[in-house]
């Protein structure tokens, strides 16, 4: 009985990539509430991913402000207007 | 007083209708635009180059289904995106190996049999002190290395994941994998990220 209600760590990060997505269904979320509850392992996984994805879409912002060389655009420009 | 009110209301309107502006200018218009776009997602210049490049070319032969619905320069992006896209399925493919794959990442565990963390791999506690600016922009770089660590297919799903923000299913469907096998993946990678940086960053 309990074994059916406790999540292994390896089920508890595997939701937690579900949790992204999709809606848990109401016993996984309690099974993984109560989870990283008592883990502290899988809590600091949790916490730790969602800072990192939070830096990778800040990183898309960072990259966006590339700026594309002269000489690229005379290439193009050749390219696109012969 | 009704024809003018009429009147400012059909030129409004006229004003919603997005123009195509002449060939000419789109480099100047639109290349810094749509390369920034590009680089972003690739991190490769040649690569974002080519690819803006392909895009005027698209635009130029399907200029006529352009229907100002949205600006000119948005509809450019519509077509870049698609591109970065298929771009990226087709690395996904290239690996046909796909399954492979995912057998020798199954290997190197992460957890005991019974599903509890192996005691070399239990996450470490990450400094929970604000970063400052330097070793925000440390932290990044990690994270872009270690990304470019992965394997391709890894490499592809935690890209159109996390910095694309495409759904799983989407994703799925564009790469021919089954959502069982993408979750694998994704919970793979998700490990994996998070060790690496661990190793470069937080632990030294």
């Amino acid at each position: 009985m309990m074994k059916k209600l406790m999540l292994s760590c390896e089920q508890a990060t595997y939701l937690s990539a579900l949790q992204e997505e999709r809606k848990l269904s109401i016993s996984e979320q309690m099974r993984l509430r109560i989870h990283l509850w008592m883990c502290v392992f899988c809590r600091r996984f949790v916490r730790q991913m969602n800072e990192v994805t939070s830096h990778t879409h800040e990183m898309v912002d960072v990259g966006q402000r590339a700026l594309l060389s002269a000489e690229s655009k005379e290439r193009m420009k050749k390219k696109l207007y012969i | 007083m009704l024809l003018g009110l009429f009147k400012i209301i059909c030129f409004r309107m006229n004003e919603n209708i997005y123009k195509i502006p002449d060939r000419a200018e789109w480099v100047d218009l639109y290349a810094n635009k749509l390369y920034a776009y590009a680089f972003s997602r690739l991190r490769d210049h040649a690569a974002a180059e080519d690819m803006v490049q392909d895009t005027f070319l698209v635009a130029l032969e399907k200029t006529g289904t352009f229907r100002g619905e949205s600006t000119f320069e948005t509809w450019l992006i519509a077509i870049l995106r698609r591109k970065i896209v298929d771009h990226f399925r087709k690395i996904a493919k290239e690996c046909s190996t796909s399954l492979n794959e995912l057998n020798e990442m199954t290997e190197s565990s992460f957890f005991t049999e019974k599903g509890k963390w192996l005691s070399e791999e239990r996450p470490a506690h990450w400094s929970s002190s604000p970063m400052n600016e330097l070793e925000q922009k440390e932290l990044r770089r990690i994270i872009s290395d270690c990304q470019s660590k992965l394997k391709t297919l890894q490499q592809t799903i935690f890209t159109l994941k996390y910095t694309e923000d495409i759904s799983s299913e989407d994703i799925c469907k564009e790469l021919e994998i089954s959502a069982s096998n993408y979750w694998v993946i994704l919970h793979r990678v998700r490990l994996q990220m998070r060790k690496c940086i661990e190793k470069n960053w937080f632990v030294k």
